[in-house]
């Protein structure tokens, strides 16, 4: 009868929910995989758990809670923590809050994954600072937010709202590589060139390949990567694959190509689609980069989440917050 | 249907195991009138399938279904938002396996009493807000109309599309002790629970399918495309854009709104999603711009609606509705206005309303019911107020209700002088003795107070739910069935004659002797 319309609160809601989904999967596998390096590296190797504090950014406070940083502690707050923004139970409820305002416009299996994992997160999280129980924990949320990414590919409509939540799930996936490329690999740099000048140096270099293959099953991309090349997992190459790799689907280059294709599709698109070629062209520069040390890492992964945010807020301003008359109709005027 | 062989059942003396190898319906006592079986003990008329299939089960297969039910819900998300100690909590949706079944044939007479009774209505509010020819003849007092809190005299000489006033309504209908179906209640403002009545038969086909086996039940989920068709009706041509408006995530019923929108296809808006402009049309905020919305099933009280007009402090409503209604450029389901019909003292002059309107005898009854504002009445309700149900006037949700018969003597003292002090408010009820249905407890399968909640629709044709929303209330002995009070929910069947009678007319006759 009419044309399908979509809400600028329905697709900020869809772009939220997106996003959280990705940051769950995302947080949920870098924990997981965290856990498994830390069990295969030897003790004098320097791997501690206090890079994975960085991922949910400064300020994120872990300080005010928590006096120390120690692997219960910090599990408590990435896992279970019910009030910081920064835990696993937090942005599954706010994946849950999210969607169920706009239930109405995603496939009935979804709602469903989605109320069930954040139920099972909500009574199991606490749980998860025991390794023993960690790894039951986290597969869970992997299977779900897959399970739920498949629901959404396979059953929904490729119509606006549809692209509202794909942009949610392309710009955190993007966001969250980055931040894993800062607090990973950046630490990994630095220790080996700490090395270089220290005792220590036979033990991670022995390890360091391991560390690496760590960083891209982080990211999901240990086969994509064996199998975009046949070079050795060096730091260089694995920090190019995951900026650059326009086949990977959570390369920043992938990502951003995919946010670009989406906006293309969407109405009023220029102001984002501008912030979007920002990226690319600060990816096509970096992508000269000779050599990756801990502080080149550390500024382009800054500058990329950077302009990641722009188009974060070039949605918002366009798409979000509704145009209206800027003053209100008539009033008092009688029925 | 056999019992499934459980090892449980092998266990030496335990309750479990009585609980397994017994019948679900051995031992079962009727009370009071019963909706499954007749005072023989036998299946009453349609209930025989379900009989069969309910004797054939072990309660404690029986109480795995139930159990079935309410992890399906739970994981569903199918919930209702209750406010307790100034918080929302969302409650898994109480619902009880044993449906309560309808036959055909009884289903009939409702159905057409139903529509009878909305058309009724709607011609009455109609005329209030028109020449009010029912005061001018006698019909009702005028005094009772303009003393009603839901009439809103800002609507007095609008036109909404085809007269019709209120497009859904959900009644309640209770049946007391020797069977008779009666109208408790006419809700007309913003009546909920049809999402339930969906929600019901879907968990009762997953986890229950075996029981729709050999009979045949009418599908309720037509219902979506009914109430979508009434507000497409309402739009000018039959053709527009129709939204449905949510007062938020935080109300009672959002659960509903929600469902109703998805399975109608169309936006979910809460207040701040709309905007009327200076030119009377009503717009809805897109990813494209403003876009022109037609119609709007609305799920805020009218008093709320439009802060033009209505309650100016209302940070719920959109300002401008009400212009963008009366000037024809947007339909509002149900109308603004259409509670003045809503309530407990109009509702008593509702069989003498269908006979004036309509020129029919109403199909079903009210109870009967005392107008406290009548002197004589009155005196009759507080001489013989340990007998009665008291309501108050303009409530839902059984807030404010005295059941007499339960009630101590302080209360009683309390509820007269409340009478007295303000008889318009109140009406008083005979208690009805209201039947029972088998509901799955601990110990085995206990008669519980049903009532039932159809929902009416009305627009360019009408519509009656098959079935509707049975409520269940949740003690033995209790009449209160609302699901704020603790009350559960049935599945509600109407299931077709075994054998239907033989009309002698052949199909093809049938069909040719429809008028086109």
């Amino acid at each position: 009868v009419s044309e399908p319309i979509l809400l600028c609160r329905t697709a900020d809601s869809l772009y939220w929910t997106g996003r959280y989904l990705e940051r769950a999967e995302s947080l949920a596998r870098l924990v997981s995989e965290h856990t498994a390096l830390l069990v295969d590296l030897p003790t004098s190797v320097p791997l501690t758990w206090e890079p994975l504090l960085a991922i949910p950014g400064a300020g994120s406070g872990f300080d005010d809670r928590y006096p120390r940083t120690d692997e219960a502690s910090i599990m408590q707050f990435l896992l279970a923590n019910a009030e910081t923004p920064s835990s696993l139970r937090w942005i599954v409820a706010h994946a849950r809050e999210n969607l169920r305002t706009v239930r109405q416009v995603a496939p009935r299996a979804a709602w469903r994954l989605v109320n069930e994992l954040a139920t099972f997160v909500e009574e199991q999280a606490a749980a998860g600072w025991r390794r023993g129980r960690r790894q039951a924990l986290l597969d869970r949320v992997l299977g779900d937010c897959q399970q739920i990414a498949g629901v959404v590919t396979g059953g929904m409509r490729r119509d606006h709202a549809y692209e509202f939540f794909c942009l949610g799930t392309q710009l955190e996936r993007a966001d969250m590589t980055t931040r894993l490329l800062d607090v990973r690999a950046a630490g990994l740099v630095q220790a080996a060139a700490d090395a270089d000048r220290g005792a220590d140096r036979g033990a991670v270099q022995l390890y360091e390949d391991l560390q690496w293959l760590g960083v891209l099953r982080s990211v999901l991309a240990q086969h994509a990567f064996r199998r975009s090349t046949s070079d050795p997992v060096t730091g260089d190459a694995v920090v190019r694959f995951l900026l650059l790799d326009d086949r990977y689907p959570r390369s920043v280059a992938f990502c951003l190509d995919q946010v670009a294709e989406g906006l293309g599709r969407l109405p009023r698109h220029d102001g984002a689609a501008e912030a979007c070629l920002d990226v690319r062209l600060l990816l096509g520069t970096v992508g000269a980069t000779a050599s990756w040390s801990a502080p080149v890492i550390h500024d382009v992964a800054d500058e990329l989440q950077l302009a990641i945010g722009g188009v974060d807020d070039a949605l918002r301003s366009t798409y979000f917050e509704p145009s209206r008359p800027a003053t209100p109709a008539a009033t008092g005027r009688p029925a | 249907v056999t019992a499934l062989p459980t090892s449980i059942a092998a266990l030496s003396s335990d309750p479990v195991r009585d609980a397994a190898v017994r019948h679900a319906l051995t031992g079962y006592e009727v009370r009071g009138h019963d909706e499954l079986v007749g005072p023989d003990g036998r299946a009453r008329r349609g209930s025989e399938a379900l009989v069969e299939a309910l004797s054939g089960l072990s309660f404690a297969d029986l109480r795995a279904r139930q159990r079935a039910a309410e992890a399906d819900i739970a994981a569903q998300g199918i919930t209702f938002t209750v406010y307790a100690d100034g918080a929302n909590i969302d409650r898994a949706w109480p619902m009880d396996i044993v449906p309560r079944v309808f036959s055909a044939r009884e289903w009939s007479t409702i159905d057409a009493g139903l529509r009878q009774r909305l058309a009724g209505l709607n011609c009455f509010i109609d005329d209030l807000y028109h020449e009010q020819r029912c005061v001018r003849d006698g019909v009702v007092p005028a005094a009772l109309i303009e003393s009603s809190p839901g009439w809103r005299p800002e609507c007095r000489g609008a036109d909404p599309p085809h007269r019709v006033w209120a497009h859904v309504c959900g009644s309640d209908l209770v049946r007391d002790a020797d069977g008779t179906v009666y109208v408790l209640e006419d809700n007309l403002r913003v009546p909920s629970g049809v999402s339930y009545m969906l929600e019901n038969r879907a968990v009762t086909k997953r986890v229950f399918a075996e029981l729709f086996e050999r009979q045949s039940i009418r599908p309720v989920d037509r219902y979506p495309e009914r109430l979508l068709e009434t507000l497409l009706s309402l739009c000018p041509g039959g053709e527009g854009r129709a939204v449905v408006l949510t007062p938020g995530v935080y109300n009672s019923a959002y659960f509903e709104h929600s469902s109703l929108a998805r399975q109608m296809g169309v936006e979910l808006v809460e207040n701040h999603d709309l905007f009327v402009d200076s030119d009377d049309v009503c717009h809805v905020c897109t990813i494209e711009g403003p876009v022109r919305v037609d119609a709007i099933y609305r799920r805020i009280d009218d008093w709320f609606l439009d802060p033009e007009v209505f309650n100016p402090d209302s940070r719920l409503g959109v300002a401008g509705l009400a212009r963008a209604w009366r000037s024809g450029n947007l339909a509002l389901a149900n109308a603004p206005g259409t509670g003045v019909a809503d309530d407990k003292v109009v509702y008593t002059y509702v069989p003498d309303l269908i006979r004036y309107y309509l020129a029919e005898e109403p199909i079903l009854p009210n109870v009967p019911t005392f107008r406290c504002e009548d002197p004589v009445q009155l005196s009759h309700v507080v001489t013989n107020l340990d007998r009665m149900v008291v309501k108050p006037a303009n409530e839902s949700g059984g807030k404010g209700i005295l059941i007499g018969p339960q009630a101590d003597r302080a209360s009683l003292d309390r509820y007269r002088e409340r009478l007295r002090a303000n008889p318009r408010a109140w009406v008083a009820q005979p208690v009805v003795e209201l039947s029972c249905s088998p509901t799955v407890n601990e110990a085995g399968l206990e008669p519980r107070c049903v009532d039932l909640r159809p929902f009416t629709l009305q627009g360019g044709s009408g519509y009656v739910t098959a079935g509707g929303l049975t409520r269940v209330a949740r003690r033995r002995g209790s009449y209160v069935v609302n699901s704020s009070q603790g009350g559960g929910s049935k599945d509600t069947w109407i299931v077709e004659d075994r054998n239907p009678p033989q009309t002698g007319a052949s199909p093809a006759t049938a069909a040719g002797g429809r008028s086109p």
